[in-house]
């Protein structure tokens, strides 16, 4: 279920920034903040950056744009999570050597999301980020079954089709 | 690197590679820890830009996070406007990519 998430939010920030930016000029699941402890001093920056690589914390897609740098973190299901996500990236964002050049740069905060509510939206709107929200017709059921799911019809229903699975023998 | 002509990333070195077309295939390969033979569904790119240099070679994309992020790309062959820089980061179950897509000039 994780994994199935997981590939649905990169589809969702993959189509989001191609229609976004369809002149390309962003990296999508881009590596943030600074290398591993030490590892610059003793092997340089450019192999102490790929040697840290899979440590380094990753925004789902990053733009620079002329006068700003946006962040964009796409969350399906605990859409709030995001929130707290993009303020740390943030704060990682002058720390980070393939943006030097750019750290002068405020730094836009994006939530993708293919739903909000209010209490999503006035958290993102204190916390300085801009929720977009992005609901394409492939994740439009996924969606509204996620917001039935704790209901108890929705459960009753899950019981008998899994008791019927388990009658049927099949996965 | 390119061998044979097949696009081969190596972990932490990006590879800018420049699109011209698109294929599905499969195939089968034996998984090295089990020894057990697998079938692979891939998205096969046709290369002909890499790091600059012009080249006639395939890029195999078999790794489901990476296809699903050339995905939207696929449609009308979008790709061939863009330039896509790859980075494959990590090795075996903690393996992502980077992907920095680029105007293709």
């Amino acid at each position: 279920m994780a994994h199935k998430n997981a590939q649905r939010q990169t589809r969702l920030t993959a189509e989001w920034m191609m229609e976004q930016y369809p002149q390309g000029g962003y990296t999508l699941n881009a590596r943030l903040g600074p290398a591993l402890d030490g590892l610059v001093e003793s092997i340089g920056l450019e192999r102490a950056l790929r040697e840290s690589a899979p440590w380094r914390p990753r925004v789902d897609a990053l733009a620079v744009e002329p006068r700003v740098v946006v962040l964009v973190e796409a969350e399906i299901r605990q859409v709030r999570n995001a929130v707290g996500n993009l303020l740390v990236y943030r704060n990682l964002v002058p720390t980070t050597p393939e943006l030097r050049e750019h750290w002068g740069k405020p730094v836009e905060m994006v939530l993708l999301s293919p739903w909000t509510n209010s209490t999503i939206d006035a958290m993102a709107r204190t916390a300085g980020v801009r929720v977009a929200i992005y609901n394409p017709p492939w994740i439009a059921d996924y969606v509204a079954e996620l917001h039935v799911y704790w209901t108890k019809e929705y459960q009753e229903r899950r019981a008998r089709k899994l008791a019927l699975r388990g009658i049927l023998g099949v996965e | 690197m390119v061998l044979k002509n097949f696009v081969e990333l190596q972990p932490g070195v990006p590879a800018a590679m420049h699109f011209t077309d698109h294929a599905f295939d499969s195939k089968e390969i034996r998984d090295p820890r089990t020894g057990l033979v697998k079938k692979l569904n891939t998205l096969v790119f046709s290369v002909d830009r890499l790091n600059g240099v012009t080249v006639g070679a395939l890029y195999s994309v078999t790794a489901e996070k990476l296809a699903t992020q050339l995905n939207p790309y696929l449609t009308d062959r979008a790709y061939r406007g863009l330039l896509f820089t790859i980075t494959k980061l990590g090795t075996e179950y903690l393996t992502s990519y980077e992907v920095q897509v680029s105007p293709f000039r």
